[in-house]
Protein backbone atom coordinates (compact mmCIF):
# COMPACT_ATOMS: atom_id res chain seq x y z
CA UNK A 1 0.00 0.00 0.00
CA UNK A 2 1.66 3.45 -1.02
CA UNK A 3 1.65 5.89 1.46
CA UNK A 4 1.12 8.95 -0.87
CA UNK A 5 -0.91 11.31 0.82
CA UNK A 6 -0.89 9.95 4.57
CA UNK A 7 -0.43 12.46 6.92
CA UNK A 8 1.14 11.86 10.80
CA UNK A 9 0.11 13.54 14.11
CA UNK A 10 1.44 12.85 17.52
CA UNK A 11 1.13 14.13 20.98
CA UNK A 12 3.75 14.64 23.51
CA UNK A 13 2.13 12.44 25.46
CA UNK A 14 2.98 9.80 23.31
CA UNK A 15 0.03 8.97 21.76
CA UNK A 16 0.31 9.57 17.26
CA UNK A 17 -2.74 9.12 14.62
CA UNK A 18 -1.35 8.18 11.08
CA UNK A 19 -4.02 8.51 7.99
CA UNK A 20 -5.74 10.55 5.02
CA UNK A 21 -6.74 14.19 6.61
CA UNK A 22 -10.42 13.21 6.94
CA UNK A 23 -8.85 10.25 9.45
CA UNK A 24 -6.83 11.85 11.42
CA UNK A 25 -8.39 14.78 12.18
CA UNK A 26 -11.17 14.09 14.11
CA UNK A 27 -9.06 11.63 15.49
CA UNK A 28 -6.60 14.25 16.69
CA UNK A 29 -9.02 16.56 17.75
CA UNK A 30 -11.17 13.90 19.87
CA UNK A 31 -7.84 13.19 21.50
CA UNK A 32 -7.29 16.54 22.86
CA UNK A 33 -10.43 17.72 23.95
CA UNK A 34 -11.33 13.98 25.43
CA UNK A 35 -7.61 13.49 27.12
CA UNK A 36 -5.87 16.91 27.49
CA UNK A 37 -9.22 19.25 27.74
CA UNK A 38 -7.80 21.16 24.84
CA UNK A 39 -10.19 22.44 22.14
CA UNK A 40 -8.65 22.85 18.58
CA UNK A 41 -10.02 23.30 14.75
CA UNK A 42 -9.17 21.53 11.28
CA UNK A 43 -6.28 24.12 10.77
CA UNK A 44 -4.50 23.31 14.13
CA UNK A 45 -4.57 19.41 13.37
CA UNK A 46 -3.00 20.36 9.92
CA UNK A 47 -0.96 22.51 10.65
CA UNK A 48 0.97 20.10 13.20
CA UNK A 49 0.21 17.24 10.36
CA UNK A 50 3.85 15.82 8.77
CA UNK A 51 3.44 13.40 5.50
CA UNK A 52 4.47 9.89 6.43
CA UNK A 53 6.63 9.82 3.40
CA UNK A 54 8.46 13.14 3.98
CA UNK A 55 12.03 12.74 2.98
CA UNK A 56 14.02 12.18 6.34
CA UNK A 57 16.75 15.18 6.22
CA UNK A 58 20.35 14.20 6.13
CA UNK A 59 22.57 14.72 9.32
CA UNK A 60 24.84 17.33 8.45
CA UNK A 61 28.45 16.65 7.83
CA UNK A 62 31.58 18.40 8.31
CA UNK A 63 33.21 19.48 5.42
CA UNK A 64 37.15 18.98 5.63
CA UNK A 65 38.98 21.47 5.90
CA UNK A 66 42.51 22.50 3.62
CA UNK B 1 -3.19 23.55 20.16
CA UNK B 2 1.17 24.40 20.04
CA UNK B 3 3.07 22.64 17.40
CA UNK B 4 6.18 21.65 19.01
CA UNK B 5 8.80 19.37 16.67
CA UNK B 6 8.03 16.22 18.13
CA UNK B 7 3.96 17.11 18.59
CA UNK B 8 0.93 18.87 19.85
CA UNK B 9 1.63 20.16 23.53
CA UNK B 10 -0.70 20.88 26.31
CA UNK B 11 -1.03 24.67 26.64
CA UNK B 12 -2.66 27.17 28.60
CA UNK B 13 -1.76 29.45 31.45
CA UNK B 14 -3.11 27.20 34.06
CA UNK B 15 -2.60 22.92 33.40
CA UNK B 16 -2.81 19.92 35.97
CA UNK B 17 -0.18 17.09 35.92
CA UNK B 18 -1.50 14.12 37.09
CA UNK B 19 0.04 10.50 38.53
CA UNK B 20 -2.45 8.55 37.82
CA UNK B 21 -1.59 5.45 41.09
CA UNK B 22 -2.62 2.60 41.43
CA UNK B 23 -1.79 -0.25 44.40
CA UNK B 24 0.18 -3.91 43.09
CA UNK B 25 0.17 -5.59 45.77
CA UNK B 26 3.01 -4.21 48.07
CA UNK B 27 3.30 -1.90 45.66
CA UNK B 28 2.38 1.24 44.34
CA UNK B 29 2.72 1.78 40.11
CA UNK B 30 2.11 4.77 37.61
CA UNK B 31 0.27 4.12 35.07
CA UNK B 32 -2.42 6.57 32.80
CA UNK B 33 -3.46 7.27 28.86
CA UNK B 34 -0.18 8.29 28.59
CA UNK B 35 1.47 5.59 30.12
CA UNK B 36 3.48 5.40 33.03
CA UNK B 37 4.33 9.25 33.13
CA UNK B 38 3.02 12.10 33.82
CA UNK B 39 -0.60 13.31 32.31
CA UNK B 40 -1.04 16.55 31.38
CA UNK B 41 -4.55 18.15 31.05
CA UNK B 42 -5.62 21.73 30.23
CA UNK B 43 -7.61 23.88 33.07
CA UNK B 44 -9.90 26.47 31.39
CA UNK B 45 -11.26 29.58 33.19
CA UNK B 46 -14.63 28.61 34.77
CA UNK B 47 -14.42 24.86 35.65
CA UNK B 48 -12.67 23.97 39.25
CA UNK B 49 -9.42 21.89 38.45
CA UNK B 50 -10.09 19.21 40.58
CA UNK B 51 -13.47 19.19 38.59
CA UNK B 52 -12.03 18.47 35.22
CA UNK B 53 -9.52 16.01 36.35
CA UNK B 54 -12.10 13.92 38.16
CA UNK B 55 -14.24 14.36 34.58
CA UNK B 56 -11.56 13.76 32.11
CA UNK B 57 -9.88 11.03 34.81
CA UNK B 58 -13.50 9.41 34.85
CA UNK B 59 -13.79 9.73 30.89
CA UNK B 60 -10.78 8.70 29.98
CA UNK B 61 -9.50 5.81 32.53
CA UNK B 62 -13.14 5.21 35.05
CA UNK B 63 -14.12 6.27 38.18
CA UNK B 64 -11.20 7.54 40.45
CA UNK B 65 -11.02 6.39 44.25
CA UNK B 66 -8.99 9.59 45.46
CA UNK B 67 -8.42 13.29 43.36
CA UNK B 68 -6.05 15.54 45.41
CA UNK B 69 -3.54 17.84 44.64
CA UNK B 70 -0.86 17.97 46.02
CA UNK B 71 1.57 20.20 44.90
CA UNK B 72 2.06 23.47 42.28
CA UNK B 73 5.08 24.64 40.40
CA UNK B 74 5.28 27.84 37.49
CA UNK B 75 6.97 25.82 34.25
CA UNK B 76 7.73 27.97 31.55
CA UNK B 77 4.45 30.09 30.95
CA UNK B 78 2.50 28.13 33.05
CA UNK B 79 1.17 26.96 36.65
CA UNK B 80 1.23 23.57 37.03
CA UNK B 81 -1.26 21.55 39.60
CA UNK B 82 0.01 18.39 40.58
CA UNK B 83 -2.65 16.10 41.12
CA UNK B 84 -2.12 12.13 42.64
CA UNK B 85 -5.24 10.42 41.22
CA UNK B 86 -5.36 6.98 43.31
CA UNK B 87 -7.60 4.14 41.57
CA UNK B 88 -9.07 0.69 41.51
CA UNK B 89 -6.39 -1.95 40.03
CA UNK B 90 -9.37 -3.29 37.91
CA UNK B 91 -9.08 0.09 36.25
CA UNK B 92 -5.80 -0.22 34.64
CA UNK B 93 -6.78 -2.23 31.63
CA UNK B 94 -4.44 -2.18 28.98
CA UNK B 95 -2.44 1.06 29.69
CA UNK B 96 1.05 0.97 30.34
CA UNK B 97 2.56 0.78 33.82
CA UNK B 98 5.25 0.78 36.05
CA UNK B 99 6.99 0.42 40.00
CA UNK B 100 7.12 3.68 41.54
CA UNK B 101 10.60 4.09 42.59
CA UNK B 102 11.47 6.57 45.46
CA UNK B 103 13.52 10.05 44.62
CA UNK B 104 15.28 12.60 46.18
CA UNK B 105 12.32 15.90 47.01
CA UNK B 106 13.23 19.21 44.92
CA UNK B 107 14.33 21.12 48.03
CA UNK B 108 14.26 24.95 47.27
CA UNK B 109 16.44 27.51 48.65
CA UNK B 110 14.91 30.16 51.47
CA UNK B 111 13.30 32.40 48.69
CA UNK B 112 14.15 30.56 45.35
CA UNK B 113 12.20 27.87 43.82
CA UNK B 114 14.57 24.88 42.94
CA UNK B 115 16.21 25.39 39.76
CA UNK B 116 15.06 21.90 38.40
CA UNK B 117 12.15 19.51 39.37
CA UNK B 118 11.81 16.04 37.97
CA UNK B 119 8.58 14.39 37.87
CA UNK B 120 9.72 11.97 40.03
CA UNK B 121 10.57 14.56 43.05
CA UNK B 122 6.74 15.68 42.19
CA UNK B 123 5.61 12.13 42.25
CA UNK B 124 7.57 11.86 45.51
CA UNK B 125 6.24 14.78 47.37
CA UNK B 126 2.75 14.05 46.00
CA UNK B 127 2.81 10.38 47.83
CA UNK B 128 4.02 12.08 51.10
CA UNK B 129 1.40 14.21 50.70
CA UNK B 130 -0.93 11.27 50.69
CA UNK B 131 0.95 9.54 53.40
CA UNK B 132 -0.05 12.70 55.57
CA UNK B 133 -3.81 12.93 54.11
CA UNK B 134 -3.92 9.34 55.29
CA UNK B 135 -2.99 9.86 58.64
CA UNK B 136 -4.80 13.36 59.18
CA UNK B 137 -7.87 13.23 56.83
CA UNK B 138 -10.58 11.07 58.06
CA UNK B 139 -11.86 10.56 54.34
CA UNK B 140 -8.60 9.79 52.97
CA UNK B 141 -7.33 7.34 55.80
CA UNK B 142 -11.12 5.94 54.88
CA UNK B 143 -10.36 5.22 50.78
CA UNK B 144 -6.72 4.44 51.53
CA UNK B 145 -6.73 1.52 54.49
CA UNK B 146 -5.13 -1.84 54.69
CA UNK B 147 -2.40 -2.14 52.36
CA UNK B 148 -2.26 1.39 51.24
CA UNK B 149 -1.62 2.44 54.67
CA UNK B 150 1.40 -0.30 54.94
CA UNK B 151 2.64 0.87 51.81
CA UNK B 152 2.20 5.18 52.64
CA UNK B 153 3.96 4.02 55.75
CA UNK B 154 7.26 4.59 54.05
CA UNK B 155 7.06 8.22 53.03
CA UNK B 156 7.43 10.75 55.14
CA UNK B 157 4.31 12.82 55.67
CA UNK B 158 4.33 16.28 54.32
CA UNK B 159 1.21 18.51 53.58
CA UNK B 160 0.68 20.54 50.45
CA UNK B 161 3.87 22.64 49.13
CA UNK B 162 5.03 24.53 46.40
CA UNK B 163 7.97 23.60 44.24
CA UNK B 164 8.88 26.21 42.51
Amino acid sequence: MSDDGLLRVGCVCGWEVVGTEDEIVPAVLDHGQRVHNMPGTREDVLANAKPVNAPTPEPARAEPEG
Amino acid sequence: MTRLADGFEVEGPVQAEVFVVWLNGDHLELTGPCGAAPWLIELGEVEHPVAVVERIVRDVVGPPVLVHSTSWRRDGAAVVLSFVVVIAPGLVGEMDTAPIGRSELARSAATEAPPEIAYQQVLEHGLRHMAWLATDDPVVRGELSGPWQAVLASYVPEPFRALG
